[in-house]
């Protein structure tokens, strides 16, 4: 089949499967069916589209039709294939298909489960969306239409409050960002006069660099990009969104959703390429960010919240990487840490799933032995996590740390080394609470063949994955800048050394020890917080808030016009008073002022 | 000998304000329509009073037409005297004021 | 004479329907049905033979009175098309929603709805302006009845201050249309109420300035902009749903065509000139609406303030002398008319079936009412300006349009979109999500039923035309197009007189 046919149906598949998981009743086996043969037969095109094109790549470009088009503005429902989009198109699909035949085992006692599924076909519809898109309008859409999934996905079991809370922050915190980027798609409009993305790329290359246009644009799209991304200062949503069923956490938190800010960047290479203040405030605030996330990862309790943290922390990396140019290696990295996050969350499902709900990691223990294909998927997606030698997250990552100190930033380097060690630091103590050391709660049930098989895949993937960079290459140059020694081994040491201190500190039990001096209380308290984000904005924002729209319920504007009505019953009474009904009054009212106004006439008369 | 005419007026003017005082404080509605007769009159003289100014009689033919119409008045205000008194067997203009339409 | 019909034919309708009430309570329900589906043939008969070279579609006059030189001078192109459709569509809807709401004086119901129906299609086709004054009172004294009649436990306060708030802006703009007609005489040497004929006089830029504000007002009392919204959420919490719908989804509606359609083309300077206040109005509108949304506890007030919002859109449209605002602005009261008719309609909904409006006391209704709850979640989404549905488009175009000549209030409009996503989803959180809250004593009768047919038929009408006007609204930019690029004046021009809009084209 033609290519373009092809890169037509890829996203509308899912969106035809996910309306019609919607709209009607069907048994659980036809559910099943549709949905995975959607996301499936999404993949399988992607596959032949990547076979086909192998050998020789040049961008495919297709439209479903126009959108709108009025006086200069013209959009339609184009998109556009090149190597970037390519990579994204077959982690969506790839891993998303690998995750819903995860959800299938994961899900089955659930009521909601046509509803689960209707919404991750509707998710994975608008993933495609965001990432084919060829404007920036179509983007956008793809862009509200994850959040949206995000928000219906997080609060799916919504009859407990707290998720309800958690989807509404997520979807509120996205929208503050998408709003800024909306901000910088109007100046961008106005600008090149158009929102088709290659076009404003190329017109952006006429433009001197940093001028103070492209740099307000590119800093309202970071805003968007760094709310969808879960990044400073708009992180504090992602830990909450782990609310949801862990799959969905697995596929829209960890793999596609929040790497669509990386995406954003990555696709507007040339446009960022000169706004070189923006980029140098990425750099500072993915670094900030990687530190922020791995810090806070390291006392949580939630089996979740850790890895929710660590997401935080590697998206970080991700923007480290664009924010010193190194495009390539951002999004070889985004690739691995799809793999091997979605391995760690979907085994932190499987683990979940068999010790029947339980999150707590001070609760579990030794399961290595009743638990192996959990305990080697988890083993092995920590391991690739925190870039031990030869698996994927390694290359992907050593390749950031090159690159940043190769263009000149020592102090960011420190700071992702640092993160290097703590995420190494974290992985440890995780692996060595739920497996190692006695055990609390044995599983209940046994571990579903699917949820397996999934994870062998992934277990693959995460291996191997790192060296696959080919289709990275296409989209951008990729070059392995020379290193010291420092450089060059210091990285690659100090995870094992990190493992080293995390192995020591189990041994004396100092993760399980109670706290007693107030300083470790409150540093603890900061970092099991997520560094207090969340009171901060409560606070600052959403408590006054609350209390002005309280005070103004019965709204000051209405209250003007009550006071109108008010005065004008008051005259009413006042003026009915004299209505007494007594004649002798009214005789005396009509002589007196006849008197009155005689003695006027007579006297104004006479003085005129 | 004729009578100066400031004494006319004055008259006049005194019959008109006690006329006026009586409408307004007696309670009773004979003396109410009463007061209004004298200050019917008292405006009638007033017209006499005038014509004597000037040559013919029209103040006089006044005078008559005031009578007439004050005896019209009188008749109507007769017959509300007689309802009310069948109403509340008494004729104090305080108790109208109770009327409820 | 197809215009004609279609404004005679819901008053005939009215007449047959009270009538038709004296014999069974059932039988006006179905007249007006039989009715509002037969306007819709003079109306593809207008689409069908519609004249493609001059601006009107059709332009139809009948004199009256010689004396005045007051004709019946009516016309349709392809704005009050879209928006004649749009009336008849969402009075479908209203009657579908209201089908089994009204059960005492169901005759005189209808005759007053179906009354202010032909008084919203008289304002939106006639082009003599002392008609349009007699047609714009004309809606308004039947929407009292319904509201003072039918309505909820304020309603005697609510239908009042609903009249007196728009009468005395309906005031101010006859002042102004008499005005009008005087200085028409002076300058032609006999008087005109025809909207073609006023748009060649040259004013002074005084008198403009009344005569702009007086008409004006009456739009702004209307549209409602924010000084003067007040009326708004008493008149739509305590009106019926059938008179809700029809009250936020379309009356709101012609004030912003009196703008579009006179103040912009009437007096062109007064507009330039009072665009940035007008636009503050709009943007703090945009903001206050929204934010007293998120604090009411009843439903229906809760969307009467989200309505106040949205028309802050359609008001900053208006006024960015920008084509592709003034269309978005379009664009928004259509998807706006849609949203709010389809938000009232599940308010109505559930007070029927739970007898409360408040949101303290009603919740986690998704539990019982699974289908209900997704429809109408899918209706809130595009309240708030989910891109695929019309909202967006409308509040982007605007966005977009705005932003050329005035950033600042383009950005701060923005962030209402912050805002309305709070409202928005306050109301799934509190209303379906949750735990089930529903007011009702222990051991009372069978939960509620979830949608029948008639009421899902409604909402997915409704989600589609969102839907369409979301994802292909070309054939609306496309019947706007000419109007808009007429209309657009240049604000930054203002040393020479802005020349008469509409040229002799427009009058064939």
């Amino acid at each position: 089949m033609s290519e373009t046919l092809l890169l037509l149906l890829i996203p509308a598949l899912p969106l035809a499967s996910a309306i019609i998981l919607l709209a009607t009743r069907l048994n659980r086996l036809a559910v099943s069916c549709l949905a995975l043969s959607s996301i499936g037969l999404a993949a399988l095109a992607v596959l032949i589209i990547q076979l086909n094109t192998a050998s020789d790549f040049s961008p495919i470009q297709e439209s479903w039709g126009t959108w709108l088009e009025v006086d200069s503005v013209t959009l339609n429902f184009a998109f556009y294939l090149d190597g970037l989009s390519l990579m994204m198109i077959s982690i969506i699909c790839g891993v998303g298909w690998l995750i819903h035949l995860f959800s299938v085992a994961f899900m089955a006692q659930d009521t909601g489960y046509q509803r689960y599924f209707g919404y991750l076909n509707l998710f994975v519809a608008a993933m495609l969306i965001l990432v084919l898109a060829d404007n920036l309008l179509l983007l956008y859409l793809g862009w509200e239409g994850v959040g949206l999934c995000s928000y219906l996905l997080i609060g799916f079991w919504h009859s407990k409050r707290a998720n309800n809370m958690a989807a509404n922050k997520a979807f509120i915190m996205t929208r503050i960002g998408d709003t800024a980027m909306l901000i910088g798609l109007l100046l961008l409009f106005w600008q090149f006069g158009s929102l088709d993305i290659n076009h404003i790329n190329q017109q952006a290359l006429d433009l001197p660099p940093n001028s103070s246009l492209v740099n307000v644009s590119c800093l309202l799209l970071f805003i968007g990009a760094a709310g969808k991304s879960a990044q400073f200062p708009l992180q504090n949503w992602l830990p909450d969104a782990m609310a949801g069923p862990t799959p969905v956490s697995a596929l829209i938190h960890a793999a596609t959703m929040v790497t669509a800010g990386i995406y954003l960047i990555a696709r507007n290479a040339t446009l960022f390429g000169s706004a070189l203040e923006v980029l140098n405030i990425i750099a500072i605030v993915g670094t900030i960010t990687l530190l922020l996330g791995a810090s806070a990862a390291m006392v949580q309790s939630d089996l979740k919240r850790i890895l929710a943290y660590s997401t935080i922390s590697q998206l970080g990396y991700m923007f480290l990487a664009l924010g010193v140019g190194a495009n390539a290696a951002a999004s070889f990295h985004l690739m691995t840490h799809a793999f091997f996050k979605a391995l760690l969350f979907l085994a932190a499902g499987a683990l979940i799933y068999c010790l029947s709900h339980q999150h707590n990691i001070y609760k579990m223990g030794g399961l290595a032995k009743k638990m192996p294909w959990v305990s080697t998927a988890f083993i092995i997606g920590c391991a690739a996590l925190s870039a031990l030698p030869l698996l994927s997250g390694f290359f992907s990552k050593e390749l950031i740390l090159s690159h940043v100190i190769d263009q000149g930033h020592p102090w960011l380097w420190y700071g992702a080394v640092l993160g290097g060690f703590l995420t190494a630091f974290y992985s440890a103590r995780l692996i060595l609470l739920v497996f190692f050391g006695p055990i609390q709660q044995a599983p209940d049930r046994a571990l579903p063949k699917t949820m397996a098989i999934v994870m062998a895949s992934l277990i693959l993937l995460s291996i191997f994955g790192g060296m696959l960079p080919e289709s990275i290459t296409r989209q951008f140059p990729a070059s392995t800048p020379p290193l010291s020694l420092i450089t060059h081994y210091l990285p690659i040491a100090s995870p094992f050394l990190a493992i080293a201190l995390a192995y020591w500190c189990w041994q004396r039990g100092v993760f399980t020890r109670s706290i007693t001096s107030p300083i470790q209380k409150t540093l603890h308290t900061l970092l099991l917080n997520g560094w207090q984000f969340d009171q901060l904005y409560h606070l600052l924002f959403v408590r006054p808030y609350f209390i002005i729209t309280q005070l103004n319920r019965h709204d000051i504007i209405d209250g003007l016009f009550r006071g109108i009505e008010v005065t004008m019953i008051m005259l009413h009474r006042l003026c009915s008073k004299s209505q007494t009904g007594s004649l002798r009054l009214y005789n005396a009212t009509i002589i007196v002022f006849i008197v009155i106004s005689l003695a006027w006439l007579i006297i104004g008369g006479t003085t005129a | 000998m004729t009578l100066p005419l400031s004494w006319l007026i004055s008259f006049s003017f005194a019959l008109f304000a006690i006329g006026v005082f009586g409408v307004v404080v007696r309670r009773n509605l004979i003396f109410v329509l009463i007061s209004i007769e004298i200050m019917l009159n008292a405006v009638a003289l007033l017209f006499v009073a005038g014509s004597t100014l000037h040559p013919g009689s029209d103040g006089q033919v006044i005078y008559l037409m005031i009578l007439a119409m004050a005896g019209a008045e009188v008749a109507i205000g007769l017959a509300l005297v007689i309802t009310m008194f069948r109403r509340w067997h008494s004729l104090d203009i305080d108790l109208l004021s109770k009327m409820r339409g | 004479m197809n215009l004609l019909i279609l404004l005679l034919l819901p008053i005939v309708g009215a007449l047959a329907a009270w009538l038709s009430g004296r014999i069974n309570q059932h039988y006006p329900r179905w007249i007006t049905l039989a009715c509002l589906i037969l306007c819709h043939i003079p109306l593809f008969s207008i689409w069908l033979n519609r004249s493609s070279g001059s601006a009107w579609f059709i332009h139809q006059q009948f004199p009256w009175l010689e004396r005045l030189n007051l004709t019946l001078h009516f016309a349709m192109d392809g704005f009050n098309f879209l928006l004649v459709a749009l009336t008849l569509f969402i009075s479908l809807i209203a009657l579908l929603a209201s089908w089994q709401e009204i059960s005492k004086r169901t005759g005189l119901y209808y005759l007053n709805f179906l009354l202010t129906i032909a008084g919203i299609i008289g304002v939106f086709i006639s082009l003599n302006l002392l008609i349009f004054f007699v047609f714009w009172e004309v809606m308004l004294i039947p929407m009292f009845f319904l509201i003072s009649i039918w309505g909820h436990e304020k309603r005697y306060y609510a239908a009042l201050k609903f009249l007196i708030f728009t009468q005395l802006g309906g005031l101010l703009m006859l002042l102004s249309i008499c005005a009008l007609s005087i200085i028409h005489l002076q300058q032609y040497g006999h008087l005109s109420f025809d909207y073609l004929e006023l748009s060649q006089l040259s004013l002074n830029s005084s008198q403009q300035n009344w005569l702009g504000l007086g008409f004006m007002l009456a739009f702004l009392v209307k549209l409602p902009a924010l000084p003067f919204h007040s009326w708004l959420p008493d008149a739509h919490t305590q009106a019926p749903t059938g008179a809700s719908i029809i009250l936020a989804a379309i009356l709101l509606k012609t004030s912003a065509y009196g703008i579009i359609r006179f103040v912009l083309v009437l007096f062109p300077q007064f507009s330039v000139d009072f665009a940035t206040l007008i636009n503050i109005i709009a943007v703090t509108g945009i903001i206050y609406g929204a934010s007293l949304a998120f604090a009411q506890t009843d439903l229906k007030r809760l969307i009467a303030y989200s309505s106040i919002s949205h028309m802050g859109f359609v008001l900053l449209g208006c006024f960015s002398f920008n084509a592709i605002a003034l269309q978005g602005a379009i664009i928004q009261m259509i998807a706006h008319g849609l949203t709010s008719a389809g938000l009232f309609a599940v308010a109505g909904m559930i007070q029927t079936r739970y007898a409360s409006r408040d949101l303290t006391k009603i919740g986690g209704l998704a539990l019982q009412i699974p289908q209900l709850a997704g429809l109408t979640m899918i209706i809130t989404i595009a309240t708030l300006g989910m891109p695929g549905f019309g909202n967006f488009i409308g509040e982007f175009l605007v966005l977009i349009g705005s932003f050329e000549q005035y950033k600042i209030f383009s950005v701060i409009a923005a962030t209402g979109l912050i805002l309305s996503a709070c409202y928005c989803l306050l109301v799934i959180h509190r209303c379906f999500w949750g735990e089930l809250k529903t007011g009702a004593k222990q051991g009372s009768a069978s939960p509620p039923l979830d949608l029948n047919r008639r009421e899902r038929l409604t909402l997915i009408s409704l989600i589609v035309a969102l839907l369409m006007v979301g994802l292909q609204p070309q054939p609306i930019l496309d019947l706007t197009a000419k109007l808009s690029q007429r209309i657009t004046l240049v604000p930054n021009t203002l040393a020479t007189p802005i020349s008469p809009v509409l040229t002799q084209e427009d009058k064939r």
